[in-house]
């Protein structure tokens, strides 16, 4: 990605070090970073503009992130991504709810977040230019994966992987169907066309392999999915 | 008091006494055999009883020696009564003659004319020792008189010469006093001046007897001494009858008398008895004399034959004619007139008795017996009774002194039991040994005899061993728990009238309950009994009907009782907040569902408060968690940078590294902790789904393939045959299988294989089917933990808490799998960790 103008993100964090931690990473990928250490103060920098994403954590004094959230809809609709040591389901829905974009529970793994970001970027620059790349017969995309079948290049934000053929073979069904969910034994047949019968652990560790492989996060996958008891899936964006 | 006894000592006194008992057995049972004496004389053996004025006299004015002289002297009165039937001048004689009806009447008084036969004491002796042998002939009328004689010999006493009675058998002994007359059978009639009644009987007896008819006749072996036969004498067969009975009865006495007389007159010889007699009787002028004085046999002066008596040791002169008596004995007249008399018909008034007892006779009878017994017995008496006193004197001390020793140890198993039983046990076992004692000393007393004396006190002894230790074993036991106080605290009688209070305290204070349960039923019971008593079958229909109503209302009431039943059942089933309908119910079941109805609001009340408090800890536990997170993720993000810097330092590094993984792990326990502490609350939202559970598995394996891959951990899964279906939240399912197979990558030993199994199991009695998931791995580490535990917060394989895992991740797979309507078990069976989940299997669709 070759970007003329830096990215500017705001990061607000009542706990400095925090804020500091996630300025250092973003920072080495080149992200120009805001800071803000409550929410009226993010909110002030917001205003001003020039900001691309928002990283808030939810329990902030003055404003917090949820009413932060709230506030900057009203102005922006850039991409906000929510902390919180609070990791009930109830506080994530919450948090969706009010227009953030996505979710990190504390502790996070900096890298899982800078991939975040990243992810969000894209989508919102995607939405924003209101194209996607053309899916012709031989280029699939799903989020930040794009599959060429051509050159049988697997990409994830950008980033090229490696796959076995049977890795891509598997991964290319799924994203060719987007949102539909496959069994082990779909599965199976598909990619080896004959009878699973007792090759199900098979299929479930490439499955595994895969999201080693092109996840972040691979116990909280973004791409392949697994449905539990009924078997796996990319969402269709 | 001492302090009790050795029992050594004990068991020396109880011998002691023992044996006291024993001598004094053995003592008394010699004194009571030595006050009487078994004396050999005439009549076989006598006993005769030892006295103790005695010692003080001569043996010859003893009671002994007057008791021994007054059975021979009516032994001598009899023996010469017979004597006189039988002899003629002092010997035998055969051909004595007797006049067979007089002698069976001897006792009585003749008629004036009878019927008999006169026959020869030999006859009738020989006849009576060979037998009576009876034919039985049938006669007709005719054949009958020709049998018996045309007329009957009537035989009359001439002379009543002999004085005491009329007509007796000493006038018919009397040679030439009787006469005989023949009479024809008319004659007799009138002469016995039959009424007219009795005539017509008699006339008309040879019509009524016009048949042939059955008669016994007494074959003829011997003849009277006139020649006749039986028949001959009689003419009809009554009078024959009774003449045979008088024959055979004579001949029986006779014979009887002549072996009595064949012993007697050999005891009472001269040279073998000290007895002397001298009986002289006068009959009809005859003189007839008895005696066993050889020298006075022929002696015809009455003063020689005195003064022979009055030299004798003792003697004694009876002559009832002339009124006299004299004796230098202390035989009294009444008693030797009462002896004589028994026999009258041998003594008439003209007679006259010397008796007397020579001691200085060289013979053995009873007499000297008598003398050598009593001089045997009689001087160690009063050494018996002093010796009988000590012995009585000693056995007391000792009783008493067991007595005083006893009951210091209460404990034995014999004092433990009722004292009733006690006594019951003690009275049969005494009465039993008294039984015992009784026919073996005192019943056989006469059979051991005289010689057996000392043998008699022996068993005496021995059995009063038996009967003193009886006596001592219940009366001890008695005393010992009397001692203890236990006589009282153990009897029957105590415990059956504790029951009894009880019920009536129960009674009493339950006033309510016995009235209203036994006042109703008694009543109906009375009631029934008498309706049915009193009225009969309308009673029996009207208690019927009242029965009946009785009976529903019971049923009524039941059945009310069983709704209430119902509703405990609920409540324990877990419907905490149910409630029983009151409105119809009365009385004790009012009452009784009431307060079950408070009990069910106080357990809904108690969970309720228990549930709040549950979710306080949860919240504090999660608000905890929260304050914990922010600085953690400080410290991780730090940490991450550190691990970017360049920093040479190895040591540095390695601490850099130490603290990614601490943090990592702290990150992993507050996660845990809050998500343990929210299922246990109950405070999550499920959303079941159906789902393939084979899928489901080899979804899971496949997810775990690299961690387990990193161990060398093999999975080997056998699943079903077919897919199996289960209602579960797929997200809290596989927090579940993360957690167990999380487990097992971390604590299975490395390069084993964790088998995996699906099972569907039998239909349970609802109908639902089940479907068990069990995981067995090898444990890494030693299970000293019982399965509670390992499910228990906090707690894992390996006590000491080390390694990666927080300890809840099986408490919370089991509290997810209960929240979904499963369950979990956990079993150790050495190194072996098994884990089985069990889910219902969703048949729909």
């Amino acid at each position: 990605m070759a970007e003329e103008k830096k990215i500017g993100i705001l990061v607000c964090d009542d706990d400095r070090e925090i804020v500091d931690a996630i300025e250092i990473y973003l920072e080495q990928d080149g992200f120009t970073v805001y800071k803000a250490y409550n929410g009226e103060e993010a909110y002030r920098i917001i205003k001003k503009g020039g900001i691309d994403l928002a990283i808030l954590d939810v329990m902030m004094p003055k404003l917090d992130g949820i009413h932060l959230t709230m506030k900057i809809r009203e102005i922006s609709s850039i991409p906000i991504i929510i902390l919180s040591a609070k990791s009930q389901d109830s506080d994530k829905i919450l948090g969706l709810n009010v227009g953030a974009d996505d979710y990190i529970p504390k502790p996070f793994n900096p890298l899982e977040l800078v991939a975040r970001v990243k992810s969000n970027l894209r989508r919102y620059r995607e939405l924003g230019n209101l194209k996607e790349a053309p899916q012709d017969g031989h280029i699939y995309q799903a989020g930040g994966l794009s599959i060429n079948d051509d050159t049988k290049e697997v990409r994830v934000e950008g980033e090229p992987v490696k796959l076995t053929p049977i890795e891509y073979q598997i991964l290319l069904l799924l994203v060719q169907n987007k949102g539909r969910v496959y069994s082990i034994e779909q599965i199976y047949e598909n990619i080896w066309n004959e009878d699973a019968v007792g090759a199900e652990n098979t299929v479930a560790v490439h499955i595994r392999h895969i999201r080693e492989k092109i996840e972040i996060n691979p116990r909280e996958p973004r791409y392949v999915k697994v449905v539990w008891g009924v078997g796996y899936k990319v969402d269709a964006e | 008091m001492k302090k009790g006894i050795s029992k050594r000592t004990a068991a020396f006194l109880a011998v002691l006494q023992h044996l006291a008992a024993a001598g004094l057995a053995f003592l008394l049972v010699l004194l009571f055999a030595g006050q009487t004496v078994i004396l050999p004389s005439a009549r076989g053996n006598v006993s005769y009883d030892l006295y103790e004025s005695d010692r003080s006299r001569a043996y010859e004015d003893s009671l002994l020696f007057n008791n021994i002289l007054g059975n021979n002297i009516a032994t001598v009165a009899r023996f010469v009564a017979i004597r006189s039937q039988i002899e003629t001048a002092g010997s035998y004689d055969g051909e004595k003659q007797v006049d067979v009806t007089a002698y069976v009447n001897r006792g009585t008084t003749l008629p004036g004319d009878y019927i008999t036969g006169i026959y020869s004491v030999a006859n009738l002796l020989k006849w009576a020792q060979n037998g009576f042998d009876y034919e039985t002939r049938v006669m007709s009328p005719e054949q009958s008189s020709r049998f018996l004689s045309d007329s009957t010999i009537y035989t009359r006493i001439i002379n009543n010469a002999v004085s005491g009675g009329m007509n007796s058998y000493l006038n018919a002994q009397i040679e030439g006093n009787t006469e005989t007359r023949v009479a024809s059978p008319y004659e007799i009639n009138q002469e016995e001046g039959m009424t007219g009644l009795e005539e017509y009987a008699f006339f008309n007896e040879p019509e009524i007897e016009s048949g042939s008819e059955e008669h016994s006749v007494l074959v003829n072996r011997y003849r009277t001494v006139d020649g006749y036969n039986i028949e001959d004498i009689v003419s009809n067969w009554n009078d024959y009858q009774a003449l045979c009975s008088n024959v055979v009865e004579a001949a029986q006495d006779m014979n009887n008398n002549y072996e009595e007389y064949q012993s007697l007159r050999e005891y009472y010889q001269e040279d073998s008895s000290c007895l002397r007699y001298y009986i002289v009787r006068s009959i009809g002028g005859r003189k007839e004399v008895y005696t066993n004085v050889t020298s006075l046999a022929n002696e015809p002066n009455a003063e020689k034959i005195q003064n022979y008596f009055k030299d004798l040791t003792r003697h004694l002169y009876l002559c009832p004619y002339d009124l006299s008596y004299e004796t230098d004995s202390l035989i009294k007249e009444e008693t030797i007139r009462a002896i004589f008399k028994q026999y009258s018909y041998a003594y008439p008034d003209q007679i006259r008795i010397f008796i007397g007892v020579d001691l200085d006779a060289q013979v053995t009878d009873d007499f000297l017996a008598g003398r050598d017994s009593s001089a045997h017995y009689l001087p160690s008496l009063s050494l018996m009774h002093l010796m009988i006193g000590l012995f009585a004197a000693g056995y007391l001390f000792l009783l008493v002194l067991r007595i005083l020793f006893a009951g210091r140890s209460y404990g034995w198993k014999i004092d433990r039991m009722p004292t009733e039983l006690i006594l019951l046990l003690w009275l049969i076992l005494l009465g039993a040994a008294g039984l015992g004692f009784y026919r073996l000393v005192i019943y056989n007393y006469d059979l051991l005899g005289q010689q057996s004396t000392y043998l008699q006190a022996g068993c005496a002894a021995a059995g009063s061993i038996v009967i003193d230790c009886v006596l001592c074993l219940g009366l001890l036991t008695l005393i010992r728990k009397g001692k203890a106080s236990r006589l009282w605290a153990d009897s029957w009688i105590r415990r059956i009238g504790l029951a009894i209070r009880a019920s009536f305290l129960f009674t009493v204070q339950h006033t309510n309950l016995a009235v209203a349960t036994w006042l109703p039923y008694l009543t109906l019971v009375v009631a029934n009994l008498a309706a049915v008593y009193l009225l009969q079958l309308p009673g029996v229909i009207g208690a019927f009907i009242v029965d009946l109503i009785v009976g529903s209302l019971v049923y009524h009431i039941r059945m009310r009782r069983r709704e209430i039943v119902e509703g405990i059942e609920r409540i324990r089933d877990g419907e905490r907040g149910y409630q029983i309908d009151v409105t119809h119910l009365h009385g004790e079941n009012r009452r009784l569902a009431l307060s079950v109805n408070q009990i069910g609001e106080g357990i809904e009340k108690a969970v309720n408060t228990s549930m709040q408090d549950e979710r306080l800890k949860t919240d504090l536990i999660t608000n905890v968690s929260h304050d914990i997170k922010t600085p953690l993720t400080s410290i991780i993000n730090y940490v991450d940078l550190l691990k970017r810097e360049d920093i040479d330092n190895p040591k540095a590094q390695d601490y850099i590294r130490i603290l990614d993984e601490k943090s990592q792990r702290l990150k992993h326990l507050t996660e845990d902790l809050v998500e343990a502490s929210k299922i246990s609350s109950g405070n999550i939202e499920l959303s079941l789904t159906r789902l393939n559970y084979v899928e489901f598995i080899h979804q899971t394996i496949g997810e775990f393939y690299e961690k387990f891959e990193e161990k060398g951990l093999t999975p080997v899964f056998k699943p079903t045959e077919e897919p199996v279906f289960i209602m579960a939240d797929p997200h809290y399912l596989w927090r579940v299988f993360e957690n167990l197979f999380g487990n097992a990558a971390k604590y299975a030993m490395e390069n084993t294989r964790i088998y995996m199994d699906l099972i569907p199991e039998e239909a349970d009695h609802e109908g639902i089917r089940t479907v068990a998931f069990s995981m067995r791995n090898v444990s890494k580490n030693e299970l000293n933990v019982s399965p509670q535990e390992l499910t228990e917060r906090f707690i894992r394989g390996d006590k000491a808490r080390t390694g990666e895992g927080s300890g809840l991740g099986l408490s919370i797979a089991q509290s997810l799998t209960r929240a979904q309507d499963g369950e979990m078990s956990i079993t150790i069976d050495g190194d072996i960790f098994k884990v089985t989940l069990w889910f219902a299997i969703d048949e729909g669709q």
